[in-house]
């Protein structure tokens, strides 16, 4: 506010300097000019000349302003009777008031002049009637103090009617955080319809409260589907367990129970370890790690990995790496999720088909693609293999946990990477675009 | 051999010790950092066990603290962080390996016989030999009974790391970590086609095998008794 109201002030001020001055400089202009004349006459022809002049010009100019007088401040003519009693300045300025008759009324006007003192002598005043210059420089001062006045006053009532339209929006959105902290997620801010920086702000508030709710809406069904999930299994074991318990065993009996005892936790633990993976590369801290790597060589080493088990299987393995193809990565995330992709090509379509690995760049952007010749993912299911457990009819007999694509989704999230599943024709391909570097 | 538990879950730390005392080990213990840390400048043991989050101080400090007094004791950090990050500050701080909780005990038992073996190879040999096999890390030559083996530069690795650790188990997960690089967990048998695939070039066609699975721990490169 303060620095509005200074800046007005300057620029008024400038306005009001700049305007006066050049009215003042035009006056003394004119009267230098005329002074110029004046002194040429006399040159030529003398005083006498320099009365007749005067005279003259006292009669027909307007505005002009004359006195002459002689040593002893005799009036030598001239239409400015009274010689002004203000002191020159030290180049013969004078600023006065004089007296001017119109008819019966008698006018104070100003008037500016500069006094030039001839050799014989005598004096002359040479001025100019500056009544209308100084009336239009009072208007002119006047009208700007007000409007500094205005400015001011319309500045500060715009000001305030502005910021509280601002704090009541902003009001709002406290209002809405508050009402979600106490526990409405549904709540969302209201969007004003102005699309300035306020409007901005709620919307990104407001997509940032959609997130959040999803997230927790799929943190909802994990947790759902992790109790029912693992809760099979550990019924199962206890099931097992407790059968053994039944009756005295032979020690080989024992010893067989407690040997698929171990081996059902450990799949209980590989699936605590696949969601762990998950919610790391979830949570997107993951994210700081990344590093550029030459993805052809990471792609080319997991597909080497995996060549051998592919061709024993009976898989016509295919590889088609382009070189030097580089991203931001993180190597073990990346190359877990290829693995991934691998095994679910090799677990999902049977020999001898084919299997296939490849990288390159497509507009810029990396692609790593893996495809098999399997029975794929109908268009409809592309989206729900994406979450946690979830697994097709035709999948449920084959080993695996349902975590597998989504971990792939999840290191594909922190890469910043599109994953997108896709019909081979026949079979699936799977695709990760990666961001350019 | 003397083992040094330094873990303050007092339940897991029971079940080390059954494990490492049943294999034929000597056990000691400690529930925190500093106790832990004075046995292990006291005790003459061949390997330490140290995890990660200890009261009073910290795995990570213990074991940097023994180096910096020069102590070389092989030391297996055991710890709940499992990410890359966590494992190769467990490195920097003097760690000689690093198993991920929860493990299994024959992971555990491979590992720490694995480091008691490197603690006592002092010098690094050029020429590794198990039977009648030698290989050359200069020339990278494999040689069985005087014949001359071709193997895949991978399967060259994979032979030295089995070379390296001679007549004791090998796990799957140590052969990812050290051969692959891979910290991951397979859902298939790809290692095992890989040993295949290797024992197809080293043992087919000679008389005594010497690379042998191990079943439900890994894999055994020795001796034909």
């Amino acid at each position: 506010m303060a620095l509005f109201a200074l800046s007005v002030l300057v620029l008024l001020g400038f306005l009001y300097w700049h305007t006066a001055g050049f009215i003042d400089q035009q006056t003394d202009k004119t009267i230098t000019a005329e002074i110029r004349g004046l002194d040429e006459q006399f040159r030529r022809t003398g005083l006498v000349g320099l009365i007749h002049l005067v005279r003259n010009r006292s009669r027909h100019q307007r505005l002009g302003l004359y006195h002459l007088r002689d040593k002893d401040g005799r009036n030598l003519g001239g239409n400015l009777d009274v010689w002004p009693p203000e002191q020159p300045d030290k180049n013969g300025w004078i600023d006065f008031i004089f007296n001017k008759r119109l008819g019966e009324k008698i006018d104070p006007r100003h008037g500016r002049a500069r006094l030039i003192t001839l050799p014989v002598g005598y004096q002359i005043l040479v001025g100019h009637d500056i009544q209308s210059r100084f009336e239009l420089e009072q208007r002119l001062r006047s009208s700007l103090v007000w409007a500094v006045v205005l400015t001011l006053v319309f500045g500060l009532i715009g000001g305030l009617l502005i910021s509280r339209s601002w704090l009541a929006r902003v009001e709002a959105i406290n209002q809405t955080s508050a009402e979600i902290m106490a526990g409405d997620m549904d709540r969302r801010v209201p969007l004003a319809g102005k699309d300035d920086e306020l409007d901005m702000l709620a919307r990104k508030f407001n997509a940032m409260l959609d997130r959040i709710q999803e997230l927790m809406k799929s943190l909802h069904q994990v947790s759902d589907n992790i109790a029912h999930d693992l809760r099979s299994p550990l019924n199962r074991m206890r099931g097992n367990f407790e059968v053994i318990l039944l009756e005295e065993r032979s020690s080989q009996e024992y010893r067989q129970a407690i040997e698929q005892g171990v081996k059902e936790t450990d799949e209980l633990l590989k699936i605590f370890d696949a969601l762990l993976s998950i919610a790391e590369a979830e949570s997107g801290n993951a994210s700081d790690d990344l590093e550029t790597i030459d993805l052809s060589e990471l792609a080319g080493e997991i597909a080497e990995f995996y060549r051998p088990v592919m061709e024993e299987s009976g898989f016509e393995f295919e590889q088609k790496i382009a070189s030097g193809v580089e991203i931001m990565a993180n190597p073990q995330l990346l190359s877990q999720a290829l693995a991934n992709l691998l095994e679910n090509a090799l677990k999902y379509s049977s020999p001898p088909g084919k299997i296939g690995i490849e990288v390159d760049l497509h507009e810029g952007k990396a692609e790593a693609v893996i495809y098999d010749n399997g029975p794929g993912i109908p268009e409809h299911e592309r989206e729900n293999v994406l979450k946690r457990f979830y697994r097709l009819d035709h999948s449920r007999q084959s080993p695996g946990n349902g975590l597998g694509l989504s971990l792939v989704a999840a290191v594909a999230h922190i890469h910043g990477a599109d994953f997108s599943l896709l019909d081979a024709r026949p079979g699936l391909k799977a695709v990760l675009r990666f961001p350019p570097l | 051999m003397k083992i040094l538990i330094i873990e303050d879950d007092l339940k897991a730390a029971d079940n080390l010790i059954k494990g490492l005392s049943d294999s034929g080990h000597t056990v000691a213990h400690a529930g925190d950092g500093q106790t832990g840390l004075e046995l292990a400048r006291k005790g003459d043991f061949s390997v330490l066990i140290v995890d990660r989050m200890l009261p009073v101080m910290d795995g990570l400090s213990l074991v940097a603290q023994l180096r910096e007094d020069g102590f070389e004791t092989p030391v297996l950090f055991l710890s709940a962080l499992k990410k890359v990050d966590d494992r190769v500050k467990g490195f920097k701080a003097g760690g000689d390996d690093y198993l991920v909780k929860p493990y299994a005990i024959a992971e555990l038992l491979a590992r720490v016989e694995a480091l008691s073996r490197r603690g006592a190879a002092q010098q690094p040999k050029m020429l590794l030999q198990v039977h009648d096999l030698q290989i050359d890390l200069l020339t990278r030559e494999v040689v069985r009974a005087g014949q001359k083996i071709d193997l895949l530069p991978r399967e060259f690795r994979l032979l030295e790391y089995l070379m390296h650790n001679a007549g004791q188990v090998v796990t799957r997960a140590m052969l990812l970590e050290h051969v692959w690089n891979y910290l991951f967990d397979p859902q298939t048998n790809v290692i095992d086609v890989h040993i295949s695939r290797l024992r197809a070039k080293i043992d087919r066609g000679f008389e005594h095998p010497i690379l042998n699975t191990i079943r439900g721990k890994g894999f055994c490169l020795c001796e034909p008794e």
